[in-house]
């Protein structure tokens, strides 16, 4: 088994056995792709939703960040795009072998909690035209922590 | 091969302890794993910051990146220390984990749980008052029961854990005629500043038994391979190394710069573990680790051929309308 396919079954096999809550793993029969479902329970902005994240992992994960983005309905936040793109530190330039599928959902579902814009970012129709497909070769300007 | 979901069952996890008598040792395996692969620390290093990962992780990390992966401070390969007794830790927690899975694994209901350890509260009166409890109380409440007792490791003498770590331990190093002490009851404390600067300095000789494992490592080069400059070094040079190290020369400039690469992380992490293996299983891991990155490769060019040709598919009408388009434009002109 390679490393990073080792890496992944442990860290699918805490994510069914050690649930946090609002963050479920869908079923999967390869780890070169998960689909997380993120609830945020305490924002009535997401309050009757529940969001897909999905996790696509390159063969130098963990090395390499895995290639994140909310599929299906997006959520309105001004650091998400409307197709999907997170624009988040550790899924970019801050990203370390130490974050885990779980600490990633984690950080998206608390940056979902704590925010109180109904918007999208504002660059959101000039970015969604030209995006990448793959948010990693969007060069992110990380420049708000308040949210 | 790769993982799937169907083998789950075999992959040990620290979440494996929470169903069992007790599930707090799920921290201990969690805090015993290293944070880059997951698994129980192999041939662990300790960087400057303090943090520590299996040797052969972070080498591989700290190519890609100089700095830990916890704090983000600046860290380079050289300043790697290993560190045995965690080597030790990790390697009897590996061999006797499933034995103690299984022992813990609760066929009845009830959990060991651990408590907090609570902060002891400082002592009003001194210590060594609350110590010679046991003896003047008799057999009175206060008196803890055997199971709470701790043995001294230096006396044997049994006493609760707070009188062993409040001043026993230190009386007890500094030589054993403390037991008289202890006997006399009011002017204790005088006299065990009299009797402590009273005991000779002894010179402590300890043999240490030259024929052990840890100690020597014989028949290993304890010699650690450099990093090469790979830019001021032409091919040749690169595969003459190769060939000093016993190690296949073929293939392209890439992979012959990636195999030294990783069999110097190889080699370099075999020598922070204990009991450093012979070069020739770290040439059987290179082999397997190449055989795993060729099928990665061809798995990754093959999927981005079928990227190319699907993304030709999907927006081939809108190339053509751009090209009309843009005839259009040229041509009105």
């Amino acid at each position: 088994m390679s490393f990073k396919g080792k890496r992944l079954a442990k860290e699918y096999k805490d994510l069914v056995s050690n649930q946090v809550p609002g963050i479920t793993c869908e079923a999967t029969d390869s780890f070169d792709t998960l689909v997380i479902q993120v609830s945020v329970l305490d924002n009535p902005l997401y309050i009757d939703d529940s969001y897909r994240l999905r996790f696509i992992f390159s063969d130098k994960y963990p090395f390499s960040p895995p290639q994140v983005q909310f599929i299906d309905k997006i959520p309105i936040h001004p650091h998400i795009y409307s197709n999907g793109h997170i624009c988040l530190n550790i899924l970019g330039n801050d990203w370390t072998p130490s974050q885990t599928v779980a600490s990633i959902s984690m950080s998206v579902q608390s940056m979902l909690a704590s925010n109180n814009l109904n918007q999208r970012p504002p660059d959101d129709d000039n970015y969604v035209k030209h995006a990448p497909e793959n948010p990693q070769h969007s060069s992110f300007y990380y420049h708000d922590d308040t949210v | 091969m790769d993982a799937t979901v169907g083998n789950i069952g075999s992959i040990s996890d620290p979440s494996d302890w929470l169903g069992t008598k007790v599930p707090k040792l799920f921290d201990l395996e969690s805090m015993l794993s290293c944070h880059i692969c997951k698994e129980t620390l192999k041939a662990p290093v300790m960087t400057q910051c303090g943090h520590c990962f299996c040797s052969l992780c972070i080498r591989r990390y700290l190519k890609v990146n100089q700095e830990c992966p916890l704090c983000h401070e600046v860290q380079y390969e050289s300043n790697l220390v290993k560190v045995l007794l965690l080597d030790s830790i990790g390697k009897w927690f590996i061999s006797n984990r499933s034995q103690l899975l299984a022992k813990l694994n609760a066929d009845d209901d009830s959990v060991i749980i651990l408590q907090e350890e609570k902060k002891r509260p400082k002592p009003q009166k001194p210590v060594y008052e609350s110590r010679k409890k046991p003896k003047t109380a008799g057999f009175g409440k206060s008196v803890p029961s055997r199971e709470e007792m701790v043995e001294c490791p230096i006396c044997g003498e049994f006493m609760s854990a707070e009188e062993l770590q409040g001043d026993h331990i230190d009386i007890c190093l500094v030589g054993k005629d403390n037991k008289d002490e202890k006997e006399e009851d009011s002017k204790e404390d005088r006299e065990h500043h009299e009797s402590a600067q009273k005991v000779p300095e002894k010179d402590i000789v300890v043999t240490i038994p030259k024929d052990q494992d840890f100690q020597v490592q014989k028949a290993v080069d304890m010699k650690r391979l450099a990093k090469l400059d790979f830019a001021s070094l032409s091919t040749n040079k690169v595969k003459e190394k190769l060939a000093q190290l016993r190690l296949p020369t073929s293939g392209t400039r890439a992979q012959l710069e990636a195999r030294y690469v990783e069999y110097s992380n190889l080699y370099n992490s075999n020598l922070d573990s204990a009991n450093p293996k012979d070069s020739v299983v770290l040439r059987d891991k290179l082999e397997q680790w190449e055989a795993l990155s060729e099928i990665d490769n061809n798995k990754s060019n093959h999927t981005e051929k079928f990227n190319r040709s699907a993304w030709v598919k999907t927006h081939g009408n809108e190339f053509r309308e751009l090209i009309q388009a843009a005839k259009k434009t040229h041509f009105s002109k």
